[in-house]
């Protein structure tokens, strides 16, 4: 059954993220980028992280009412041309160096699953990988400050 | 000459069932209200505890019989959240009736009791008209989008002790993202409808949901860090000696204030202040589509102060009459506290929407940054260093 | 401190207010049930026109056209023959057009023997305008339906179950009438 529900999910996940990069409109192309995530949350817990799963979720939930948002305030018109030819080729060159790059994670694993709980995830991030954590938080924090200083000298 | 006929009954008159306009009959108001609640209770048995027994008994509860389970449990939670519109619906107009000197709905059924389920019929009966400006296939999909994001809440509301969908251990970050993505099916739906009117609801229900949402997490946080767990059971088992709106009064408050700018309810009401927008985002919407902003709308007045309950007020808590623990009967009661409690704050939350004026866009948003983001972190580091400190 | 007490001030005024709203649930509203309970309006509402007969059936009306003079609006239309067998005139036509009647009632003040009154019947809603170009006979089953009706020079004047016209009772009749006609002593007491 998870099997089915794994295959399932993939297929979805595909069809809308094919979806997301083909459509003109840019509203609709948010709206299967969303929905390619949130079937993403479901194989996260597939895998046995309802942890993950669940941030997954909360994370986009957040983040594409407010892309929809610059979407709407910033696009002129809200559908974009049709990709170029070079940029279909760099786009499929890309996928395959990361598939290649990849590799080790596409066939890696038993097929058993160890269901990991959100006390381990935390735990996990916060000592294990607290370093990349904070790296992370503080280029976060430089990409808003930089964003507001943008912003400000374009104002004044 | 010409004899001018005089007509016999030359009025229109609605066909009247069980209308006396002499008395206003309180009492009669409040059957139909319990009656209501009544069914709700059932249904909630029936999914809770009718289905699984069930299943149980016919020995269908592993693999797909499991999932059919689910899918029956999830098609009684949707008649409950239909028969919780039709409630709420009605109590509103009544109660704003009352407060403004009028009566409310009296024609049809008792008291007026059975006037939503028209009006639900009309809506079911009116054109699904798509205007031409519209982008057609977002348009009929943010519906469906806003009233999956408040509906899917339900699957973590523990009703009583293990009545619930998913008892999941990640159930309050869950519900931080649904409680967003409702933001996103008003933000599709008014931008789809290619109307001013409604793209300027709509972005007002972007900027303002996703800043109430900030301090709306900020509090579900800090009932997390008091309780100790992010399961929704765990966090009421937590309240088995002490109800959480006393120890964490301060993101108790914040949570009404939070919760009614997450509902569009009045004083927070700008996505469609009537006055302004006409009705904001869903001024294009008509038939069933409209009928689903509708149900959503309602399902979140009922679920918003159903974890007011459950995050403070103690959930399913109650004097059990010395019924054994975990038994039916037990689970029955604990739901009928549950719902009497969340009547209660739902009732308080009319309160509210029938006393206050609406506020002014900036103000909303000065306050949602200026007042309650810190106010919210400052309650959270206040729970965290109680929680050091008494437990 | 100072914004302590806006805070304080903000949180008592949102309570006053929702005090006040919630003793508001429990006042009676003043809603009007108009078309289950009819309401009882004063004896002197303009509220349609009729035409009276006296109790044996003949004619009130003398046809002076006094009332198509005194019409503002010029809605009353009258015709008519001299009588050929005594005196006086006998009516062939008589309309009042109450679409464009204004009910200033100037036709009731005008008229010398009180054929044409006030009635009490507002309910003249219809889909068909031309139900409302009242000919004689509507006008005259108007006042058969009447309960009541009114005309300066006579009072309120009731219709009897048994079809009969009568004076109303002096405490029935406008004007503080009642109290004119009250004994002396009634009034020293």
């Amino acid at each position: 059954m998870s099997l089915t529900a794994f295959y399932a999910l993939a297929a979805f996940a595909l069809v809308f993220a094919i979806f997301a990069v083909t459509t003109a409109n840019m509203v609709r192309a948010a709206f299967s980028l969303a929905i390619t995530f949130f079937l993403i949350a479901g194989l996260y817990l597939l895998l046995g992280s309802p942890a993950l799963a669940a941030i997954q979720f909360m994370v986009n939930a957040s983040a594409i009412p407010i892309m929809t948002l610059f979407i709407i305030m910033m696009t002129q018109s809200r559908s974009s041309a049709g990709p170029r030819t070079w940029q279909i080729a760099a786009g499929l060159l890309a996928a395959a160096a990361a598939l290649v790059f990849f590799k080790g994670a596409v066939g890696h694993g038993d097929g058993q699953i160890t269901p990991v709980s959100p006390e381990t995830l935390g735990v996990n991030l916060l000592q294990a990988a607290l370093l990349l954590f904070e790296v992370a938080s503080v280029l976060l924090l430089l990409a808003m400050v930089g964003a507001i200083v943008l912003a400000r000298r374009r104002a004044g | 000459m010409r004899p001018i006929p005089i007509p016999e009954d030359r009025h229109f008159r609605p066909r009247l069932i069980g209308y006396d306009p002499q008395k206003s009959r309180p009492w009669l108001e409040r059957t139909v209200y319990a009656a209501y609640v009544f069914v709700f209770w059932l249904i909630v048995i029936a999914t809770y505890a009718g289905v699984p027994a069930l299943f149980g008994a016919l020995g269908w509860d592993g693999g797909w019989g499991f999932v059919l389970m689910r899918v029956l449990q999830v098609v009684l939670l949707f008649l409950l959240s239909a028969v919780i519109a039709l409630l709420l619906i009605l109590v509103l107009r009544k109660y704003l009736g009352k407060v403004q000197e009028r009566f409310g709905p009296m024609h049809y059924g008792p008291a007026g009791g059975i006037q939503t389920v028209f009006d639900a019929l009309k809506l079911l009966a009116k054109e699904d008209f798509v205007p031409a400006a519209a982008d057609a296939l977002t348009f009929r999909l943010a519906p469906a989008v806003t009233f999956v994001a408040s509906f899917a809440m339900f699957a973590v509301i523990p009703f009583a002790s293990g009545w619930v969908l998913a008892d999941t251990n990640v159930g309050l970050i869950y519900l931080i993202a649904v409680s967003t993505l409702s933001a996103y099916g008003v933000l599709l739906g008014g931008v789809s409808s290619g109307n001013k009117w409604a793209l300027i609801g709509a972005l007002r229900a972007g900027a303002q949901m996703v800043s109430y949402e900030i301090p709306l997490a900020l509090v579900f946080l800090t009932v997390a860090v008091w309780s100790g767990t992010l399961r929704l059971g765990g966090i009421v088992d937590a309240q088995l000696g002490l109800w959480n709106f006393l120890p964490l009064a301060l993101p108790f408050v914040l949570y009404v204030i939070a919760s009614l700018a997450e509902l569009k309810h009045i004083p927070f009401d700008f996505p469609e202040a009537e006055s302004e927008l006409i009705a904001g985002y869903n001024v294009e919407y008509s038939g069933m589509s409209f009928a689903f902003f509708f149900l959503a709308e309602f399902v979140e007045l009922f679920l918003l102060p159903a974890l007011i309950v459950v995050f403070f007020f103690g959930g399913w808590h109650g004097p059990l009459f010395g019924i054994e623990p975990g038994s039916l009967a037990a689970g029955a009661l604990e739901s009928l506290y549950f719902t009497l409690k969340t009547a209660v704050w739902v009732w308080i939350f009319l309160w509210i929407r029938a006393t206050l004026p609406r506020y002014r866009d900036d103000q909303l948003m000065e306050f949602a940054w200026k007042a309650m983001i810190p106010l919210a972190l400052f309650g959270l580091v206040l729970a965290a260093y109680m929680r050091l400190i008494w437990r | 401190m100072s914004l302590l007490q806006e805070v304080w001030q903000a949180v008592k005024a949102i309570g006053t207010g929702m005090a006040t709203v919630h003793k508001r649930v429990y006042e009676e509203a003043p809603t009007e049930f108009y078309p289950y309970v009819k309401p009882e309006l004063p004896p002197v509402s303009v509220q349609s026109l009729a035409l009276v007969e006296n109790e044996d059936g003949s004619e009130r009306c003398i046809v002076c056209l006094q009332c198509e003079r005194a019409c503002p609006a010029q809605v009353i239309t009258i015709e008519r023959h001299r009588n050929p067998e005594g005196k006086g005139f006998l009516i062939d036509r008589f309309d009042i057009d109450l679409v464009n009647c204004m009910y200033c009632a100037a036709c009731v003040e005008a008229c010398p023997v009180s054929s044409i009154v006030t009635i009490q019947d507002f309910e003249m809603s219809t889909y068909d305008l031309q139900t409302l170009k009242a000919d004689i006979d509507f006008l005259h089953e108007q006042a058969r339906r009447a309960r009541q009706w009114y005309s300066p020079k006579f009072g309120v004047e009731l219709r009897t179950d048994d079809g009969r016209i009568e004076k109303a009772p002096p405490e029935m009749q406008p004007g503080g009438l009642a109290e004119i006609l009250k004994p002396a002593e009634e009034v020293d007491s």
